[in-house]
């Protein structure tokens, strides 16, 4: 049970003039009701509450306490978390809102506490009837999901760990029957913590490691407020990507690791705005059993970044040593430099618009030596200079992109290619709130971009056989998207083109008008729910002078009768025709469900269904004409228990 | 006399052994015969290998290992010691991984063109080599060429999951790339639990074409992805231009029943993005067994709550203006983010939205 203690209380107002009497947090109440006893207000004005900065008025109950005081009453809707917590009061005659006290409370953490969830649903069907293109498999079929969550705490001691299991029996499944999914364990003691299962270990732009997640185990120090803030992280993850169970926690396979670490360090911290320094090394080893790397590489990257905010100021720059060659070869060094800074002020006002405005510059070379295989899609081999700004005003925002590259920057005897990119898009946002909003029209939003990158050759390759590069590629774009309630449409015009001024042939011009629609659902009645999307492109590809018309539409039908029965109706359609007829594919494909639902124990149900699909697949890679019937029962186990100790 | 009769012998007898081997030969040629290959990390290569024989019949040949060689020395680089097998007249398709690190060696020496070849057999004395010959260029030139395609949901994790539904599931594709400019077009498919218990149909969820230029990778965001059905799920990307990418990667989710779970709470109004008029109110769906409600409002960018209302959930209360108090605590013209979560009786998490985009400009009297 947690407690509240009455830490300070400070009013400070005009009216009323005697202080409110306290705070009567009751450390027995499971709901941690907050009352306070204060002097009742002048005809015409009330009182009103805030809670941790939200405003609680709503729920606040006045009771007459007698002798001129009113008592106020507030059950938040869930126990407060530990910690420091604020109150303030308001008194106000409507028009004018003035503080009048000030509150403050700590709940204190609960000495131990322990959690369990689990969520397991399986699902067994008999195939009763079907047509299928490669019937594989017995007639019997199960699939399910199994997720599980556990947290204990005592002191400063605390552990966790969560994961998913998947299951499908069905062939042609990604699943592999019975598959791992999602998983991570932890523990820590104080600043120490321990994680082994998917993670991201990078929470920035880094030339070690990328910040996608990984199968390993990571370990993370921290000094707290002193030293700098000083943090120490250590992790050895797997190389490669992994799913299912096979290669248990990913980093033991020394030919398919990535292990390192960093140490990073706060110098300047204060009220918004922080300067941080990171020193790390990674060494990555990729084995010759992954069909992309045929053959063993060793690879080592040493890092050192400093990055920052402050003000409105960002600084982003890192230098990187690498050094890379195959197991037992040579190893060739190489270093990558980036360095970016960007200013971002506080809006101001535009008369009553509200004005922003951002801009940023981002340099980088990373010579033809270096290599991060910890980094995936680290663009090698090129030097670019991008500057970024973006302006807005009230609901018009306006954003500007320019950059240049090339490639081969190291003295190669090969040809160097560059190329130079600027954008340029208007957005017009809606307002809400003035006419217009849920009328016939909806609430307009505009959208206008156009792009143009010029790529050429910049030194020739010495080959006869490779003429020299020399194209453009522009893209722009127009639209207008009109938001409901509930759903939205939209039409927008793209036009997309490659010119080639090198004689190879490569000309590319193609234009778009599309038309989409999308609902979030529609309450045909208290029991259906009707959810309809659909698309329709019309592409004309204007070298050939050949249009296409691309139509993906869909409707989910959901019913509800009541007595646990319910019915579901998928029906989805797609059609991509030629104006010459040359294609013409399409799919259609009608999933019903229908399903009685029998509540078991404790939230615990099961499901007796009736379900299938009817597809006729006539696209370029379909399988004809499919259906099938099934009869399944579907068991859903939803089971929670929480202890917690009092402090 | 004797010597030259004979090296004539022996010069016949040649000529006919070789016209038999023609006789009974092997052809092999290689499509494309010459490519690009970007210095930018791991490049792939698709080699279409045509072979033709002049035997009657259908003859199976076999190739033991592929070839890296030096066009200029003829020395050896690398070999790829895949087997490969086909028949005669037929051919053979190969995607070979070749990795920057291989031409190394062979790039310092100065060398701008190397050949990939194969030698096929036909076990009955015919063989024959063909190659693709490679020019390095940097990762800016060559043809389009679709280096690798990786699916992973919003949060960075390529992991198949479990989900719940009526949730959101955001996922996105990561195409690195190399060559120049050039159109990519591609379609995002999904099969359903409909036909995922039995056997997977996969249906068109959108289609579109974008230029690939620029950095590599490029991210492509996936629509929506429908959670409203519980079972198996499969997302998959195809690519249809450059139609010579054999790369269709999958994504899996399972969408369990929500019972007694958090719900998705969808948001009606304002739009995302939109500026909050004088009169403009938060709007959002009811939350089954919900008895109060909290509009939260966050920073742009950072998970900071600057302010909120919370409100007991009557019928028809899904809905409040910004209250003075709370537009007090938000900075001057706050671009920020809202959400809406829901409690039950017992103080349960019953519903949380998605942080929706807004701007609020500052009130114009009033101010506490």
């Amino acid at each position: 049970m947690a407690v509240l203690t009455l830490a300070a209380a400070a009013v400070a107002a005009q009216e009323p003039s005697t202080p409110a009497q306290g705070l009567i947090p009751d450390p027995t109440d499971p709901g941690m009701r907050i009352a306070l006893r204060t002097p009742r207000l002048t005809e015409g004005r009330s009182y009103r509450m805030e809670v941790d900065g939200i405003d609680i008025s709503a729920m606040v109950e006045v009771a007459d306490a007698g002798d001129g005081s009113v008592e106020l009453r507030f059950q938040p809707p869930a126990r407060f978390a530990a910690g420091a917590h604020a109150v303030r009061l308001y008194s106000s005659d409507g028009a004018d809102t003035a503080p009048a006290g000030d509150f403050d409370f700590t709940v204190a953490p609960p000495s131990a506490s322990r959690s369990y969830a689990l969520n397991a649903h399986a699902n067994g069907s008999e195939r009763v009837a079907d047509e299928l293109a490669a019937s594989t498999g017995g007639r019997s079929l199960g699939d399910g999901a199994l997720s599980q969550s556990a947290a204990w705490q005592r002191g400063n001691l605390q552990a966790s760990a969560k994961g998913d299991l998947l299951w499908n029996s069905a062939a042609g499944n990604p699943v592999d029957k019975l598959e791992l999914g999602d998983f991570l364990i932890g523990a820590g003691a104080g600043p120490v913590s321990l994680a082994a299962g998917h993670q991201s270990v990078m929470p920035s732009q880094s030339y070690l490691i990328d910040g996608t997640q990984r199968r390993g185990a990571a370990a993370h120090v921290g000094a707290g407020e002193r030293l700098w803030n000083a943090t120490l992280d250590g992790f050895a993850l797997s190389s490669r990507p992994l799913q299912g169970f096979r290669n248990g926690f990913g980093f033991s396979n020394p030919r398919q690791r990535i292990a390192g670490g960093y140490v990073g360090l706060t110098p300047i911290q204060k009220e918004g705005g922080a300067l941080r320094l990171r020193l790390g090394s990674v060494r990555t080893h990729t084995g010759a059993d992954d069909e992309f790397n045929p053959v063993d590489l060793d690879n080592r990257v040493h890092s050192a970044a400093i990055e920052g905010n402050l003000g409105g100021l960002t600084l982003n720059t890192e230098y990187a040593l690498s050094q890379f060659g195959a197991v037992g070869g040579a190893l060739h060094s190489g270093n990558a430099l980036r360095a970016g800074l960007g200013y971002s002020p506080a809006p101001s006002m535009w008369g009553e618009q509200v004005m922003s405005w951002m801009a940023s510059m981002d340099w980088q070379r990373i010579d033809s030596s270096f290599d991060s295989r910890a980094s995936y899609g680290l663009p090698l081999d090129s030097r670019n200079l991008a500057a970024n700004a973006a302006f807005s005003v009230g609901r018009l925002a306006l954003q500007g992109q320019w950059s240049r590259m090339s490639d081969n920057v190291d003295a190669l005897p090969i040809g160097r290619h560059g190329s130079a990119a600027s954008t340029i898009a208007l957005t017009l946002m809606p307002g809400s709130g003035e006419a217009g909003w849920l009328t016939l029209y909806g609430l307009p939003t505009w959208s206008a971009s156009y792009s143009h990158q010029r790529n050429r050759q910049l030194i020739p390759h010495p080959d006869p056989l490779l003429p020299p590069s020399n194209d453009r590629v522009t893209d722009w774009q127009a639209g207008l998207r009109l938001d409901y309630s509930s759903w939205n449409w939209g039409v927008s015009h793209h036009r997309r083109g490659v010119h080639d001024y090198s004689g190879a042939g490569l000309e590319q011009d193609s234009a778009d008008l599309s038309l989409d629609l999308a609902s979030n659902g529609w309450a045909a009645t208290e029991k259906l729910m009707i959810t309809p999307r659909t698309s329709l492109i019309r592409s004309k590809d204007l070298a050939s002078g050949i249009a296409r018309w691309y139509l993906q539409s869909g409707l989910n039908f959901g019913w509800q009768p009541g007595y646990g029965l319910r019915g579901v109706l998928d029906a989805s359609y797609a059609r991509s025709l030629a104006d010459d007829r040359s294609t013409d594919d399409y799919q259609w494909l009608v999933g019903p469900l229908f399903g009685w639902t029998l509540p078991l124990k404790d939230a615990a149900t099961v499901e007796l269904t009736l379900s299938g699909n009817y597809a006729r697949d006539m696209s370029a890679f379909g399988m004809g004409e499919t259906w099938v019937t099934l009869l399944g029962v579907a068991v859903t186990l939803p089971w929670e228990t929480k202890h917690e100790a009092s402090p | 006399m004797k010597p030259r009769l004979s090296i004539r012998i022996l010069s016949a007898l040649l000529l006919l052994a070789c016209a038999q081997a023609h006789a009974q030969g092997l052809t092999a040629s290689a499509s494309p015969p010459q490519a690009a290959l970007s210095l930018a990390g791991t490049q792939t290569l698709r080699v279409q290998w045509d072979l033709a024989t002049i035997r009657p019949g259908i003859t199976p040949t076999t190739s033991t290992e592929g070839r890296l060689v030096d066009r200029a020395t003829g020395n050896l680089l690398a070999t790829i010691p895949v087997p490969l097998s086909g028949t005669a007249p037929g051919r053979s398709i190969e995607t070979v991984h070749i990795d920057r690190e291989r031409l190394r060696d062979a790039i310092e020496r100065g060398t701008s063109s190397i050949a990939y070849e194969r030698t096929w057999d036909d076990g009955l004395g015919g063989n024959s080599t063909a190659q693709v010959l490679l020019m390095i260029t940097g990762s800016g030139y060559g043809a389009l060429q679709v280096r690798d395609v990786r699916l992973r949901y919003a949060d960075g994790s390529d992991q198949n999951r479990v989900v719940d539904e009526g949730s959101k599931v955001s996922a996105y594709a990561e195409v690195s790339f190399s060559g120049r400019g050039g159109m990519l077009e591609y379609e995002w498919l999904l099969a359903d639990p409909s036909s995922t218990r039995s056997e997977p149909v996969f249906f068109r969820l959108a289609q579109s074409r974008m230029p690939l230029s620029g950095v590599s990778p490029l991210k492509i965001s996936a629509p929506a992805l429908p959670t409203q059905r519980s079972g198996p799920h499969i997302l998959q990307l195809r690519i249809r231009e450059p139609n010579d990418v054999s790369l269709q990667p999958t994504l899996a989710y399972y969408v369990r029943p929500s019972g007694d779970g958090v719900a998705a709470l969808g948001l009606l109004a304002p739009p995302a993005g939109a500026s909050l008029g004088a009169k403009g109110a938060f709007q959002w769906d009811a939350v089954k067994d919900a008895t109060s409600y909290q509009l939260e409002i966050y920073d742009e960018l950072r998970d900071e709550r600057l302010t909120g209302v919370l409100l007991p959930a009557h019928a028809g209360t899904q809905a409040t203006p910004l209250t003075d108090i709370a537009r007090a605590r938000l900075p001057q013209g706050c671009r920020c983010r809202w959400r809406v979560l829901a409690f039950d009786a017992a103080g349960e998490l019953r519903g949380a939205s998605e942080l929706r985009p807004i701007v609020i400009p500052p009130q114009k009297r009033g101010k506490p």
